[in-house]
C-alpha cells in the first residue's frame, strides 16, 4: 500500500468519529444499551439470589421448603400405605387425616375452603385384572401454595413406593440401596476433567463472549457498509475523491467505526462494571466473590466452586487482555473491510440489504461456528467431562469464526499461547488478503453505477486490475 | 502554465467511453466539453481530476503529472452530493480540511461565499432542510472555498432558476476574472458560448471537433441566412438553389454555400418587390455545429 494511496486518511477517520458519535441514533442506541447493560448485571447478580441460588452457595441447598398447608387428607383405595406411613407423613408438620367421605364431596368442599387444605387419593390403574400402576391425584382448595402441594403429592408416592417394595420383602436397608444415584462420564484418556462448575463456566463463558463480539463485531461492520453505501449513492463520493484516494476513505471509516464500536465496548464495559459492583454485595456474585476471598479456607462444594474459577481463569494475565484487544481489532478490520467492498458495490441505497445478504450469512456462519460447539459441548455439563470438540478447535484457526471464539479460548486456557498466536497470525493473514483484494477493486467499483456488482464481479475485477 | 491531456484512452471492456481526448488549456480562461449524454465527458472529467486511471495517455498540470490530491482542485459534479444528515457547515470545513486547509482559514472562506451566494442562514441546518438549488449553492462553496487554480464545473447551472442561474453565472465570471483554469461541461450551449473560447466536442467517446470556438466560427463563415418577407419566397429561393431548413414565425431559415449565394437571394427579393422584413446573414451557433458535427459523426 503506498503512503500516496491512504494520505488523508486521518482527516476522514476524524470526521467519521466525530459525525457518528454525534449522531442522535448512536447517542440514544448507546444509553439504551447501558441500561440494558445495567440491568443485565444487576439481574445477574440479584435473580439468581432471589431465586435462591445462595443457599446452593452457602452450602444449605439441602433444606426443605416449608409447607404451608393447614390440613392433608388421604384417601387411599390401594391399601398400600400404613399407619405407620401415615405418621411418617405426619412429620411434614401438617394434620393428616384419612378421609371418612365419598372422594366426590370431599372435593366438592375443598372447592370452597380457605387455601392450604389438600385431598390426595390413591387408585390402581388397571388392566383387566392386572395393576399396572397407581393413579395419585392431589386435589386442593383455592390459592393453596402450588409446591406445598407438589412436596405432598411426591411424599405419598415415595411412601407408596417404599411400602410397595417392603410388602414385596425387600429390606428397609436394600431399598435404600437402590435409591442411590448414578452418574457417567464419557473422558477422551489424557484429557482433564471438569467439575460440574468448571463445566459451567466454560459452558456460559464462550457463549456470552461469542454472543457480544458479534454483536459489536458485526453490527459495526454494517453501519461501515451503511456509511460508504451513504457517501456512494448521495454522490458525496465524487467529492472526496477529488482530495484523497478511495483507499484512504476506507481506512479512515473502518478505523473510525473501529473505534468508535471500541470506545461504545468500553463505555458499555465500564456502566456494566459499575452496575456489577454496586449489586455485587447484594447478589449472588457478591457470594462467590466471598468464596473467592477465603477460597483456601472453604469446604464442601463452595471449595469446588473456589477451585472452579481458579482453574478456569488461571491462565489470565495482562497478555490476555491485550491478545483479546489484538483479536477484536483484526476481526473487526475483517468484516469492516468486507462491509467497505458491499457497501461501494450499490449504486442505490435500496440495493444495500440485498447486497448485505452474503455479508451477514459470512457473520452468522462466523458466529454459530464459534457458538454451536460450546452448545454441543452440554453433554459436558452432565457429565462432569472436559469436552474436546473438534469442531471448536476448528472455530479458533477458521479466520470467520476465530474473533467470535478465540477470545473466550484465551480467557479460559483452552488454548495454549502458541496456539493462540498461530491462530491470530492466520487471522492477520486473512486482515491482509481482505485488504489487498479492497484495495485492488475499491477504486473501481466506489465509481461504478447502474446494477448491482456481484461477488464474481468484484473478483473479476481484481484479476483485470494491472 | 497549463493543463495538458494527451490522448487518453479509457475501455470498459469492448467499450471505448474516451478514445484519444488530447487538449491543453495554455491560459487562464474556460475550456468547454461537450458531448451528448453517454459521450464520455463525465468519465474524461474523473480521468483528469484523477478518480479513475486512464488506460493510456496523460494528464499534466504545469508540466508534472496530475495527482488530485497535491493539486489545487475545485469540483462541481454533475450529480450532486452531500451528506445529508449533517450540518452544512461541518460538512464544508471537513470538505476544506481534505484540502488542506486550517480550519480557521476555511471558515474564513466559507463564510464569504456563504454570503455571497445568499445562504447564510443555512450553515448550521442539515443538508436534506435545503432545497435542490441551494444544495447546489453549497456544493459551489465546497469547490470555490480552497480557492482552486482549476474549477471543474460539471453542468453547473443545471436545475438552477434564472436568478440563481445569473448568480452563478456572475461567480464564474468572477473566476475567471481572477485568472482561473475553467473547465465547464454543459448542454447549454448559450451558456457555452458565453464563457468559453476553447471547446471539445465528444461524441461516443471519441473527438469530433476541437479548438477555439471563435476560430471554429470563423472557418465555417457567415453561412446561416435568415429571411422574413411579407410574402412567398419560395421559388425565388429555389431560383438560388437554396431550400428552406426551417420555417418559423420569424422567418425561413437557409444553409448558404457562400456569401455571393445569400446576395443573389437578396437581389431576387428586392427585384420582385415583395417587402423584406427581416435578412441575416451570420456565423453558425454553437448549437449548430454541435448538432451537425454529432450528426456527421453517428453517421459515419
Amino acid at each position: 500500500m503506498r503512503s500516496d494511496n491512504a494520505r488523508g486518511w486521518k482527516k476522514v477517520f476524524g470526521f467519521t468519529f466525530v459525525q457518528f458519535v454525534k449522531t442522535k441514533s448512536f447517542i440514544v442506541g448507546t444509553v439504551v444499551l447501558c441500561v440494558i447493560v445495567a440491568l443485565l448485571t444487576a439481574g445477574v447478580n440479584l435473580i439468581p439470589k432471589w431465586l435462591g441460588a445462595d443457599e446452593m452457595i452457602s452450602g444449605d441447598s439441602g433444606a426443605e421448603d416449608e409447607i404451608v398447608l393447614s390440613q392433608i387428607y388421604i384417601s387411599d383405595s390401594t391399601g398400600i400405605l400404613t399407619a405407620e406411613d401415615m405418621a411418617a407423613l405426619g412429620t411434614l408438620g401438617v394434620p393428616v387425616t384419612e378421609s371418612s367421605s365419598s372422594d366426590e364431596e370431599l372435593i366438592d368442599r375443598l372447592s370452597q375452603e380457605d387455601a392450604g387444605k389438600v385431598l390426595v387419593t390413591a387408585a390402581e390403574e388397571k388392566s383387566g385384572d392386572d395393576v399396572v400402576g397407581y393413579a395419585v391425584k392431589t386435589y386442593y382448595s383455592p390459592d393453596t401454595d402450588s409446591s406445598s402441594v407438589d412436596a405432598v403429592s411426591n411424599t405419598v408416592v415415595s411412601l407408596m413406593k417404599y411400602r410397595s417394595m417392603l410388602n414385596l420383602g425387600v429390606s428397609p436397608e436394600d431399598f435404600a440401596a437402590t435409591q442411590r444415584y448414578y452418574t457417567t462420564s464419557k473422558i477422551e484418556a489424557g484429557a482433564g476433567e471438569w467439575s460440574v462448575f468448571e463445566s459451567m463456566i466454560n459452558y456460559i463463558v464462550p457463549i456470552v463472549f461469542s454472543l457480544i463480539l458479534f454483536i459489536f463485531i458485526f453490527a459495526y461492520g454494517q453501519t461501515v457498509a451503511q456509511s460508504i453505501a451513504t457517501e456512494k449513492t448521495s454522490r458525496v463520493m465524487e467529492l472526496l475523491l477529488t482530495s484523497v484516494r478511495p483507499l484512504a476513505v476506507v481506512i479512515g471509516k473502518v478505523l473510525a467505526m473501529g473505534l468508535v464500536s471500541i470506545m461504545q465496548f468500553i463505555i458499555l464495559g465500564m456502566v456494566g462494571g459499575i452496575a456489577f459492583a454496586v449489586t455485587a454485595p447484594f447478589g449472588i456474585t457478591g457470594d462467590i466473590l466471598k468464596i473467592m476471598q477465603d477460597s483456601s479456607l472453604q469446604t464442601g462444594q463452595n471449595a469446588e466452586i473456589a477451585d472452579a474459577v481458579t482453574k478456569s481463569f488461571s491462565t489470565l494475565s495482562p497478555l490476555t487482555f491485550i491478545l483479546i484487544l489484538v483479536i477484536f481489532i483484526l476481526g473487526f478490520m475483517f468484516f469492516a473491510l468486507i462491509a467497505a467492498l458491499v457497501g461501494a458495490s450499490v449504486s442505490r441505497m435500496e440495493d444495500l440489504a440485498q447486497a448485505m445478504q452474503p455479508y451477514s450469512l459470512l457473520g452468522v456462519l462466523g458466529f454459530y461456528l464459534a457458538y454451536f460447539p460450546v452448545m454441543f459441548n452440554m453433554d459436558s455439563l452432565e457429565t462432569g467431562a472436559a469436552a474436546s470438540n473438534p469442531m471448536q478447535l476448528f472455530s479458533y484457526y477458521f479466520p470467520i469464526s476465530s474473533p467470535f471464539s478465540l477470545p473466550s479460548a484465551l480467557l479460559l486456557g483452552s488454548l495454549s499461547l502458541p496456539q493462540v498466536i498461530v491462530a491470530i497470525l492466520i487471522l492477520a493473514v486473512f486482515v491482509a488478503l481482505v485488504a489487498v483484494l479492497v484495495a485492488r477493486v475499491y477504486e473501481m467499483i466506489i465509481l461504478h453505477n447502474g446494477s448491482r456488482l456481484k461477488f464474481g464481479d468484484i473478483i473479476k475485477m481484481a484479476g483485470a486490475k494491472k | 502554465m497549463s493543463l495538458k491531456v494527451d490522448n487518453i484512452v479509457k475501455t470498459y471492456g469492448s467499450y471505448r467511453a474516451v478514445d484519444g481526448l488530447s487538449f491543453e488549456m495554455t491560459e487562464p480562461g474556460v475550456f468547454a466539453l461537450l458531448g451528448t449524454n453517454g459521450a464520455g465527458k463525465t468519465t474524461s472529467i474523473r480521468i483528469i481530476l484523477g478518480m479513475l486511471s486512464a488506460d493510456s495517455g496523460s494528464v499534466t498540470w504545469h508540466g508534472k503529472k496530475f495527482c488530485t490530491a497535491n493539486e489545487s482542485i475545485g469540483y462541481l459534479a454533475e450529480e450532486r452530493g452531500l451528506y445529508p444528515k449533517y450540518k452544512i457547515m461541518d460538512q464544508l470545513l471537513y470538505f476544506a480540511s481534505l484540502k488542506g486547509m486550517r480550519r480557521p482559514e476555511a471558515a474564513k472562506a466559507i463564510n464569504y461565499w456563504f454570503e455571497r451566494l445568499g445562504v447564510e442562514e443555512y450553515r448550521d441546518k442539515r443538508a436534506e432542510q435545503l432545497s435542490k438549488g441551494n444544495q447546489q449553492k453549497i456544493q459551489l462553496i465546497a469547490a470555490l472555498a480552497p480557492d482552486p487554480e482549476l474549477l471543474i464545473l460539471d453542468e453547473p447551472l443545471s436545475g438552477l432558476d434564472p436568478v440563481n442561474a445569473e448568480l452563478f453565472k456572475s461567480v464564474i465570471r468572477e473566476e475567471i476574472k481572477r485568472n482561473k483554469y475553467v473547465i465547464m461541461s454543459s448542454h447549454q450551449m448559450s451558456t457555452i458560448e458565453e464563457f468559453c473560447r476553447g471547446i471539445v466536442i465528444l461524441n461516443k467517446g471519441k473527438t469530433v471537433l476541437q479548438g477555439d470556438l471563435n476560430e471554429i466560427k470563423k472557418g465555417y463563415g457567415r453561412v446561416k441566412l435568415t429571411v422574413k418577407c411579407e410574402g412567398d419566397i419560395t421559388p425565388l429561393a429555389q431560383e438560388c438553389g437554396l431550400t428552406a431548413v426551417e420555417e418559423t414565425p420569424n422567418g425561413s431559415s437557409y444553409n448558404v454555400s457562400s456569401k455571393e449565394q445569400a446576395h443573389a437571394l437578396l437581389h431576387r427579393i428586392m427585384d420582385s418587390g415583395i417587402p423584406l422584413i427581416k435578412y441575416e446573414l451570420r456565423e453558425p451557433s454553437l448549437n449548430e455545429i454541435f448538432i451537425e458535427k454529432v450528426g456527421e459523426s453517428d453517421e459515419k
